[in-house]
């Protein structure tokens, strides 16, 4: 696919205009304005009470009276003071003199009559065209040979200074009974013709074609300075050096070798190097380029370049809104990291995460990527529309991806046409319709409330899980055939059951005793009062009459527990997790109803969460069968135990105990249907053929084959229970088009148009969404490789050679080394989007290499470091503060990936209004893993985390601004978490050997990397004696790893 | 950064800087004691420096507090009109709705004559106090959309809060606390969760800073067990030694903003633990919020919002859950579940502002009452619940304001015989909002701040100042 990515150049050269070149005020009057006066004559300052910014402060005039007088330089007071020989009275005041071209605009301008609406071909009229009529009236064959891209055509049309007599007006009003142009579309707005009818009669000028704003600029890879310095390591120093040199400042020093380290090791791996690295390095056994070689390799890197790309697909572990609740999606998350350790290439990268789902053969990793637009949040409200719901949230797809891939903020255009950008509210649903056409499914009855809706998700097995989950399914293949392969006929089997199932005799109860305190025994029933614990076992002892084959279990119910029991839990459900018997082996097991997903085999495995319940049918009796491999007599154990964690107070109420000497008897468990047909005298022929298919499903005939299928599958069900989900993105079969919405409102739908991209970035591309991703990486498209190069030399430097990362259009902020952005956007594509071997690049260079001390010169120079004459000082993101004090202290834990972590956080953060979930925190290594594992959750989000400017993650961040407050202090000085670290680094310290300045210099310097000055040891031992002799030793340590965990130089990098 | 140089930055250079970020602010931080603490925007006449707003989430019925309609009373049980209900959506609400009357008995009160529910008894003495707005509009009918909505000024989390902006624009009056408190009651937190109080893009310091009820009163302003407030110090001293023996190295003024920042958190953290002592009051105090130190309870924060408009706090924000009577189980119906939310309530808002008046600070503070939509004419009657409740209504509900510059005694705006539709001078979250910031002395144009690309505002490119609740 070669796509011509030249926005606005579209179409011919035009034959130079027949028409005069007038001055047009807005593109050539206004800029000398800005420039040169508006300083003194707009806002606040009207000297002279003359607002020279707006047109109408122009037509006002000011003190000395009116500015101009159209058509008449002369007699205008504006030439006067412009080009007056007395020095207060010529303007700009102080200031030299306008050059005599400028001047000679403004007479030209008033000559001409002094107008500010200037209409152009280029600008005004030829857009209202290539909207409106280009589908008919362009190209080599127009229609009536009318082709309105050209002027030289359109001058057919006109009559030059008079719209009233132009046949091109006529057909825009349908005049003189002709046909009205567009034919059978939608006439122009009165707006536009009257814009035409002021081209014409302002004479049809030609004008220029409007500049592109330079990121729509396709890339010219540039030539790197020629300079010559020992300075220059690599070609980004020349083209810093260039600035510099021009700015009148000089690079600073390097950075001392500690200090280097220090800095790389944070940008590449989000930790401080550790004293060992420190040594080898100042030791010259690792080179710079050596130690940025085994940072790139380090599993730390993929976690660090994750931390801000989750800011970027709003990864969050939670759904958003009023219920929160958690989702499992960090699988994505696990992506990411695994995609940036491995290197993956930004246009794959890009690729994956937009439509890996339509990509042909789709690999499950493929399909974890696109949980890059499923992070967005899920409305659970009661109440809330499905459909808007869902327009919500395609909406933030959009948006996002175009931030993301594009920096170009599309939102304003979703209610408006852009104001800055070229981008229509047109443009803004095609682009939209893009993700217009998932999947999703509602669920719930809109006529009962509560409304919900459900996109896809996939199970993710490990490459063990996908094993097991092979060889399972292959036995449940052969065990099937097997079933398949059993034959016989079972009248005279069911003829015998049908008299014994439901006769009452067939059931002896069974006298039983408990030595448990809880639960109180009346005959052969068990009542356990109350609300009882969390989880609950009933042991008891059983007398059995002989030749025990089997015992049934009835649950029974109780009006006095919620839904009327058996079980206490709020739903009248429980969960038999397991049973237990000495003096028998339970051989077989039935139940007359269960509710769906669990089992009544479940209760044969070890498994707590495996078992039987019965939601849906709470209120009523139900048994359970179980049936012995061998008959029994006289006393035997039985335990039931209900232990699910995940349940809480799923146990029994109330539930009695019989025994029979009847051989397969878990066919006596039944559902209520089959007991009320076997209960008639007589049967209808439809009666007797369901209880006939009701007894193939439990004859004696076949029950092994038929047990091994049921304990297959339900070994097969506890695998895929096992295995994590993770949310996807899928297309459905529609098509990928969208109502236009009025104002952007849910509401007013209006036309629907299909998928596409605006004109202004390049030719327009229009399908699926993986023809968008393959769209936004094409190596012509000038926006994707600058916002990431840009990005990631934010990341490095503090600040963006684009400042406004976030924002690539007009109203960003323009490049502060263009020709630099360009070389290293052209790099990254030709290396084939190498992430690493930019970051390497960068790393290299001098500039980045330099000290990051400032001078008073500097200082005041360039206060924000914009042309590098020093390196790198910001402080560390919230995620990195805490990493460092962990990894500090010894207390990191490195494990890589899996399911979000609880690290402790204070009491009462999470406080959901509608979910029963808590922050328990977690124990052993997960308390101190990385803080990208932390569970975030978007309602109430980690504290330390918010307090250093971390977000919620409800939307997209680009750029986190990076604030210094006082809630900051109080969390690095007293948040518990931290202070513990500082505890265990003071252990580490007190525990390293040498005297006590030693071991302060040893926490001084795992700190900050460096050693302290005797200046700076000093106070610190005298603090460390003081409070030693206050609080003791202990104490002493950790307050002196307080103080060190919170200097401006260990929240820094610099 | 030598001083001079510092002199010839002006204000608003250095605000422009820091609206563009990062960099920036390093600088704005040198002065962040006078910058970040003072206006940006210009006042024009502030009549209420400061804001305390009772947000009552879940959403109260006004037809049965403040909004009498005895037409309504009258047609009970009939089917609600079909030109009211058509083209409507309700969150609950199915079939053809039936008008339900308030069963609460309605009175006048005061010189203003203001019918009040039975409910609020203690609303009664501060009727004259006050200005209802009856004909209060929203966008949103879903509680936390709403709720954002009310906070934000748009229905998506992520836009900062209406404290924020206050707290960005006119800075804090008292340098020790921050200019922007959360306190927070009832059943549980608001549905909208945090981004209610939330700073969206605005630099995180403006950020809605919650007081605990349980536990430290701000996350981590109490010392670790075992460091007192002398060891505490002492940390600091040597910090600061450090910090500035750094600064002397490498002259980054982000340095200095750092030690100025911990300094102010040690004066924090010996500032409000002396503020939240509401146990310190007086028993006639007590008495007249119906106060229980130590609970978490709405009164307890209206007698703590006293103390902090007394300390300079700038906005001040109650959440008090609970007012969602769907009216599907007895205890959320109008009677049982209203009355206890109003037996919560009524007392301790008319004693807050009953006490800021006695004291001389009502005239300069505005307390506003409202909750983030009202509630439907009609009963819901949700699976064919026997209790009486009304569905969320965002096109009409009520607020009240007092003090700081409105027109006491009044009320503003006018709905239809059912209260269904607003008939006369409606009043949009979006006209509120340009109100308050009015009545703030600031023009709610000019309160803007430029984020990806473009300039944002509290009213977004809405809102007028209804003059009609003005002095």
């Amino acid at each position: 696919m070669v796509l011509a990515f030249i926005p606005f150049l579209v179409g011919a050269f035009y034959s130079p205009a027949q028409t005069a070149e007038k001055v047009d005020f807005a593109e050539e009057i206004m800029p000398i304005v800005k420039a040169k006066c508006v300083s003194c004559h707009s806002g606040t300052e009207l000297n002279g009470g003359l607002d020279l910014s707006t047109p109408k402060g122009w037509m006002n005039g000011g003190d000395s009276g009116p500015l101009f007088e159209p058509g008449k330089p002369e007699e205008s007071l504006v030439i006067e003071r412009l080009t007056s020989d007395i020095k207060d009275l010529r303007m700009p005041q102080g200031m030299p003199a306008l050059p005599a071209d400028q001047v000679k605009l403004f007479k030209d301008w008033i000559e001409q009559g002094a107008l500010f609406n200037l209409r152009t071909y280029e600008r005004d009229i030829k857009p209202i065209f290539v909207r409106r009529c280009s589908t008919c009236h362009q190209g080599d064959n127009p229609q009536a040979g009318l082709d309105l891209n050209s002027l030289e055509s359109i001058l057919e049309v006109i009559e030059v200074g008079d719209p009233g007599n132009s046949t091109l007006i006529h057909r825009l009003k349908g005049y003189n009974g002709l046909e009205r142009m567009p034919k059978g579309f939608k006439a122009l707005e009165s707006a536009e013709i009257q814009m035409i009818e002021e081209w014409i009669t302002q004479g049809a000028i030609q004008g220029k074609a409007p500049t592109i704003h330079w990121a729509y600029k396709p890339v010219v890879k540039p030539a790197v300075p020629n300079l010559h310095s020992d300075w220059i390591q690599n070609p980004i120093d020349a083209f810093i050096l260039t600035t510099l040199e021009s700015e009148g400042l000089e690079p600073s020093p390097p950075a001392t070798k500690e200090k280097l380290l220090r800095r790389l090791t944070q940008d590449l791996t989000g930790l401080p190097p550790t004293l060992e690295e420190l040594d080898q390095f100042i030791a010259g056994r690792e080179s710079t380029q050596q130690a940025i070689n085994r940072l790139l390799a380090s599993p730390r890197y993929g976690e660090r370049m994750a931390t801000p790309w989750l800011d970027l697909a709003r990864y969050a572990d939670s759904n958003g809104y009023e219920k929160d609740n958690i989702r499992s999606i960090w699988k994505y998350r696990d992506w990411v990291v695994k995609s940036f350790n491995a290197n993956m290439p930004y246009d794959q990268f890009t690729i994956k995460q937009l439509a890996g789902d339509l990509l042909p053969e789709a690999a499950i990793d493929d399909l974890v990527a696109t949980g890059f637009n499923r992070n967005t949040m899920h409305n659970l409200e009661g109440g809330v529309d499905q459909d808007e719901a869902m327009y919500q949230v395609r909406i933030d797809r959009a948006d996002t991806t175009s931030t993301v891939w594009l920096g170009q903020t599309i939102g304003c255009a979703r209610c408006h046409d852009h104001k800055y950008d070229p981008i229509s509210q047109k443009d803004y649903f095609q682009f939209y319709a893009f993700f217009a056409n998932n999947k999703f499914d509602k669920f719930g009855d809109a006529s009962i409330s509560e409304q919900k809706y459900y996109e896809p998700s996939v199970k993710v097995p490990t490459a063990e899980q996908a094993k097991q989950l092979d060889a399972l399914k292959q036995s449940l293949t052969k065990s099937e055939a097997k079933l398949q392969q059993i034959s016989g006929d079972l009248s005279e089997e069911q003829a015998t059951w049908e008299k014994i199932a439901i006769d009452t005799r067939t059931w002896q109860p069974v006298s039983l005793v408990s030595k448990d305190a809880r639960l109180v025994v009346n005959g052969n029933q068990v009542s356990s009062p109350g609300a009882g614990p969390d989880t609950m076992s009933y042991n008891l002892t059983l007398t059995v009459p002989k030749e025990t084959r089997a015992l049934r279990l009835s649950v029974l119910p109780d009006k006095d527990r919620a839904y009327g029991g058996p079980g206490r839990a709020d739903s009248g459900n429980f969960i038999l997790s397991r049973i237990s018997l000495v003096g028998a082996n339970a051989k077989y097991v039935a139940a007359d109803f269960v509710q769906n997903g669990y089992s009544a085999i479940g209760v044969l495995d070890s498994d707590p969460e495996t078992g039987w319940a019965i939601v849906g049918a709470a209120g009523r009796a139900h048994e359970f069968v179980i049936e012995f491999s061998a008959p029994v007599s006289g006393k035997i154990e039985l335990g039931l135990h209900c232990e699910s964690a995940r349940w809480v107070k799923h146990t029994l109420g109330k539930f009695s105990l019989e025994a029979t000497s009847h051989q397969g008897a878990t066919r006596f468990a039944m559902p209520e249907s089959i007991r009320e047909i076997l209960a008639k005298p007589t049967r209808t022929v439809e009666e007797s053929s369901t209880l006939a298919k009701h007894y193939q499903n439990i004859a004696l005939l076949g029950r092994d084959e038929r047990e091994a299928v049921a304990t297959t599958k339900a070994e097969l069900r506890a695998l895929e229970s096992s295995i994590p989900t993770t949310l996807v993105m899928a297309e459905a079969d529609g098509k990928t088009e969208a109502p236009i919405r009025h104002r952007g409102e849910f509401m007013s739908p209006t036309e629907v148009v299909t998928s596409g991209t605006a004109s202004a970035f390049g030719k327009p591309v229009s399908g699926s969404r993986l023809d968008l991703a393959q769209w936004i990486v094409d190596p012509q498209n000038p926006l994707t490789a600058r916002v990431q190069v840009n990005r990631l030399w934010e990341m490095v430097f503090g600040r963006g050679l684009v400042e406004t990362s976030e924002n690539f259009g007009t109203q960003g902020s323009p490049p502060s080394h263009p020709e630099l952005l360009d070389w290293l956007t052209a790099t990254y594509v030709e290396s084939g989007w190498d992430t690493k071997a930019l970051l390497k690049l960068i790393l290299s260079s001098s500039t980045y290499q330099q000290s990051s001390a400032v001078t008073p010169d500097r200082l005041e120079k360039d206060p924000t470091n914009i042309f590098l004459a020093r390196g790198p000082r910001f402080r560390l993101s919230a995620e990195f503060i805490r990493d460092q004090a962990l990894a500090d202290s010894g207390l990191l834990d490195t494990k890589l990936g899996g399911p979000p972590v609880f690290p402790f956080q204070p009491a009462g953060v999470w406080n959901s209004p509608y979910s029963s979930e808590q922050w328990v925190p977690s124990t052993g290594g997960d308390a101190t893993r990385r803080s990208l594992y932390t569970f975030w959750k978007r309602t109430a989000p980690f504290p330390t985390f918010m307090a250093f400017d971390a977000m919620s993650r409800e939307q997209c961040t680009v750029r986190r601004i990076r604030t210094n407050t006082p809630l900051q202090a109080l969390a690095t000085l007293n948040d518990p978490a931290l202070f513990m670290a500082a505890k265990t680094l003071g252990d580490r310290a007190r525990q390293s050997p040498g005297t006590l300045e030693d071991q302060l210099e040893t926490a001084f310097r795992i700190v900050t990397s460096r050693k302290p000055a005797a200046v700076e040891l000093q106070p610190l031992r005298d603090f460390y004696e003081r409070t030693k002799a206050a609080k003791g030793e202990e104490m002493a340590w950790t307050m002196v790893a307080n103080v060190l965990f919170n200097l401006d130089e260990a929240l820094t990098k610099e | 950064m030598r001083p001079d140089h510092m002199h010839t930055l002006t204000r608003r250079a250095l605000l422009r800087d820091a609206s563009y970020g990062i960099g920036s602010l390093a600088l704005n931080h040198i002065l962040a004691n006078t910058v970040l603490g003072s206006p940006i925007v210009k006042q024009i006449a502030p009549k209420a420096k400061q804001v305390v707003f009772l947000f009552m989430a879940g959403a109260p019925s006004q037809l049965d507090l403040l909004e009498y309609k005895p037409e309504l009373n009258k047609r009970n049980g009939e089917e609600c009109p079909e030109e009211l209900t058509e083209g409507e959506r309700f969150a609950f609400i199915k079939g053809k709705p039936k008008l339900l009357a308030s069963p609460h008995e309605f009175h006048q009160f005061g010189q203003s004559g203001h019918w009040v529910s039975n409910l609020l008894p203690h609303f009664r003495d501060i009727v004259d106090d006050v200005v209802i707005i009856r004909s209060m509009q929203t966008d949103q009918f879903n509680h936390a959309p709403a709720q954002l909505f009310m906070n934000t000024g748009f229905q998506i989390p992520g836009r900062p809060s209406f404290g924020a902006w206050a707290s960005y624009g006119l800075g804090t009056e008292n340098e020790n606390l921050p200019a922007f408190v959360v306190l927070m009651s009832g059943e549980s937190n608001p549905d909208g969760g945090k981004a209610c109080w939330g700073s969206g893009f605005l630099p995180s310091q403006h950020q809605g800073v919650e007081f605990r009820s349980n536990g430290e009163p701000i996350l981590y302003i109490n010392n670790p067990d075992g460091v007192t407030e002398e060891i505490r110090r002492d940390s600091l001293d040597v910090l600061g030694d450090l910090n500035r023996q750094r600064h002397n190295e490498i002259l980054d003024p982000e340095i200095e903003a750092r030690i100025s920042q911990y300094e102010l958190a040690f004066r924090m953290q010996t500032s409000v633990p002396e503020l939240v002592e509401i146990e310190k009051e007086p028993p006639e105090v007590h008495a007249l919020y119906g106060t229980e130190p130590g609970k978490r309870s709405f009164a307890n924060n209206c007698l703590l919002a006293r103390r902090l408009v007394e300390r300079g706090v700038r906005f001040v924000q109650l959440y008090h859950r609970g007012w969602d009577n769907h009216g599907e189980s007895e205890g959320n119906d109008l009677k049982n579940g209203l009355g206890r939310m109003c037996k919560q309530t009524d007392q301790p808002a008319a004693a807050l502002v009953k006490d800021l008046k006695r004291r001389g600070l009502l005239d300069e503070t505005l307390v506003i009452w409202g909750g983030e939509f009202g509630r439907t004419p009609m009963n819901e009657g949700r699976g064919g619940s026997p209790y009486q409740g009304r569905d969320h209504h965002p096109q009409a509900f009520t607020m009240w304001m007092a003090g700081g510059g409105i027109k006491a005694g009044t009320s503003y705006g006018m709905t239809d015989d059912f209260g269904y539709k607003v008939v006369e001078n409606p009043v949009h979250v979006h006209d509120l909002h340009a109100t308050i910031l009015h009545l703030m002395g600031v023009n709610h144009t000019e309160l803007t701040y430029r984020s990806q690309g473009r300039d944002f505002r509290l009213t977004d490119v809405h809102g007028k100042v209804i003059e009609g609740l003005i002095q």
